[in-house]
């Protein structure tokens, strides 16, 4: 990978023997016909399992680069490959993304007018499952979240780290094979953000669950494997942490 | 959870709003419902007064829509006797007169002859029946006498001559009990029209017959030029008023129509703008167009069909009030034909479905990222 023009070195992590599950390459993304360079020839690569954190300044291009990993955007230059097929070639993103991708939200986005567990049948509609089974699913996800107590709640009824945790069980719907989340924690006080990386924790070690979480938050970059530094639109440090500070992994 | 429960969980969730929306639709269609329903049972009313006084045919001047005197003579009167199947010939003279000091505008007097079979069926409530030897007498139908409070015996200003209430009858049609009954010659005095008469009520001894009575028809028509006879429900239908009260009535609930399909519009475009966030969450978790429109639309379809329920519920108020004034209830009946409620349902439904088209195509075009950033 190079950045030409990039004066920051950037440190590699070693390849894992998996082919990764995400290839983006030379990604270019602008606004207001081009006016705005958003992102600017950013090339990263995810492996199957893994915990990447992308950190960088307000403006930077952290949820420009998460909006075209997550096939919500289409960048004006380069290629997203996703097991090892281009995005651009794929007929339907919105079935993609209801497959094959879970996002989380700083803001939640729930509908409001909907149970915690109405709420987490909502991705099932793109999928195989019947009213029944979308309920038991919904039901067992919810569990997973802690929030078998909340499930007839809603959202306005519900505190925010549990919003957050429902939005989470939403997320995991349709199995997907990769979880991004933008500021996840960023309506979140320290203990309801506690609760929300204890359980990406868990759904990374005992479900290999790969994730990629942008943050402004030390606390959330330390709980990843990887941290990716974004400054005005281009990777400027792309660091492999060598311990977890996390206690429950050591 | 099925599909179509999110629809209607987010309107029963939403109860105020959904309210407000439902209320809206509902004032505009009860609006239409209810002039249309006016302007129909006005021509319905008509049509069964006749058909209860067994009237077969009535005769009138024909074509004349521009000419100031339409009546006829009553020398015809002798003659539609002699045509062969006729059972009864009754020539009358209709007059329209106002009572403004009771706010009485639109008072249908009848002038029919002493003997006329029309008297002598008239279902007298209080007082007696005009006698062909009464002089300056009238009877009041039971819906006048109530608004302008007069009882037997009193003294009614008829063209400014005071007239006596000898009776008052009640009739199961509303123009007949907001009007009165004087005789024939008394009427063509008072309106300079001596010996003519607006139209005669033939009555025919095989009115099932189509053949007959067709027949019957021509051989009056052949009688003189300018002869018209038609069936009640036909002439009806030809009335200048009757017409006239329709088009007014369309024009109006048209208008109605307008603005209701305009708020229904905007109530569902509102509804859009507002949860544009909520449609840019289901397209980014990947829930395709055409399913995120279908929920749109099926928001509105419910939104309507309570809107139209609504609608109609009022109507049957709106009317049942107007029916009670004493400014209209000479003329307006109470009752809807169940056609025009049908109309109104599929009004609703075309509006709230056709308002939303729109707004819903809009809401799920946007781009996923567009949607969750507005706002
Ligand atoms: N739809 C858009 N139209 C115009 N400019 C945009 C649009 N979206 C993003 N930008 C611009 O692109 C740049 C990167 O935006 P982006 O949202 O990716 O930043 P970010 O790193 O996520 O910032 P934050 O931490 O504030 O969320 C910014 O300068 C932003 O103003
Ligand atoms: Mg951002």
């Amino acid at each position: 990978m190079s950045s030409p023009g990039t004066a920051t070195a950037v440190e590699r992590r070693t390849q894992p023997a998996a082919p990764a599950i995400l290839r983006a390459v030379n990604l270019r993304r602008t606004y207001a016909d081009g006016q705005v360079t958003a992102l600017n020839d950013v090339s990263l690569e995810v492996h199957p399992g893994e915990y990447v954190a992308i950190m960088g300044r307000s403006g930077s291009g952290k949820s420009t680069l998460l909006n075209l990993l997550g096939a919500l955007d289409r960048p004006d230059q380069g290629e997203i490959y996703f097991e090892g097929e281009a995005l651009s070639k794929q007929r339907n993103l919105d079935s993609f993304r209801a497959q094959r991708i879970g996002f989380v939200f700083q803001s939640f986005y729930l509908l409001p007018t909907l149970t915690a567990i109405e709420n987490v049948q909502i991705p099932m509609f793109e999928g195989p499952l019947n009213p029944t089974q979308r309920a038991d699913r919904a039901r067992e996800l919810l569990k997973i979240v802690n929030l078998e107590h909340r499930l007839n709640h809603l959202p306005m009824e519900l505190s925010v780290g549990e919003r957050q945790r429902v939005a989470i069980a939403r997320a995991l719907a349709n199995e997907p094979a990769m979880l991004l989340a933008d500021e996840p924690t960023g309506n979140l006080d320290s203990t309801n953000e506690a609760e929300v990386l204890d359980l990406f924790d868990r759904l990374h070690r005992e479900r290999n669950m790969t994730l990629v979480v942008i943050t402004h938050s030390q606390d959330v970059a330390d709980r990843a494997e990887r941290t990716v530094h974004l400054r005005d639109g281009r990777i400027v440090a792309d660091v492999v942490a060598h311990h977890t500070p996390n206690s429950s992994r050591s | 959870m099925s599909f179509f429960s999110i629809p209607l969980k987010s309107l029963l969730r939403r109860r105020t709003r959904s309210a407000l929306t439902i209320l809206g639709l509902g004032i505009a269609l009860a609006a239409v419902i209810s002039l249309v329903g006016i302007s129909q049972g006005f021509e319905r009313s008509f049509v069964r007064m006749y058909q209860r006084r067994g009237v077969d045919l009535l005769v009138q001047r024909s074509g004349g829509g521009n000419r100031k005197d339409k009546t006829l003579s009553v020398k015809l009167d002798p003659k539609l006797r002699a045509i062969k199947g006729v059972r009864d010939v009754d020539g009358g003279l209709m007059d329209m007169i106002a009572m403004p000091e009771f706010d009485q505008f639109a008072i249908i007097l009848n002038g029919l002859p002493g003997n006329s079979p029309e008297l002598t069926r008239a279902n007298v409530i209080d007082g007696r029946r005009l006698e062909p030897t009464d002089e300056r007498s009238l009877m009041l139908g039971k819906v006048l006498a109530l608004n302008i409070g007069a009882k037997v015996g009193d003294d009614v200003k008829i063209y400014e001559q005071p007239y006596k209430v000898v009776g008052i009858y009640e009739s199961p049609t509303v123009f007949e009990n907001g009007g009165a009954i004087i005789l024939l010659e008394d009427l063509q005095r008072l309106t300079d029209l001596n010996g003519k008469v607006t139209g005669f009520a033939v009555s025919i001894d095989h009115p099932g017959n189509e053949a007959e009575v067709a027949r019957i028809a021509r051989e009056i028509q052949a009688l003189e030029p300018h002869l018209e006879a038609m069936r009640p429900d036909k002439l009806v239908a030809e009335v200048q008023e009757v017409k006239a009260a329709k088009a007014t009535a369309w024009i109006t609930s048209a208008i109605a129509l307008v603005i209701g399909a305009i708020g229904m519009l905007n109530t569902m475009v509102m509804s859009v703008f507002e949860r544009t966030r909520e449609i840019g969450t289901l397209r980014a978790i990947g829930w395709r167009k055409s399913r995120v429109m279908r929920l749109i639309l099926l928001e509105a379809t419910f939104l309507s069909i309570s809107g139209a329920v609504a609608g109609a519920i009022a109507a049957v108020g709106i009317t049942k009030i107007m029916s009670s004034l004493p400014l209209t209830n000479g003329y307006i009946g109470s009752e809807i034909a169940p056609a025009v409620f049908v109309q109104g349902f599929v009004i609703a439904l075309l509006v709230g479905f056709f308002g939303s088209l729109y707004p819903a195509w809009w809401g799920a075009s946007l781009s996923p990222i567009e949607a969750l950033r507005r706002k």
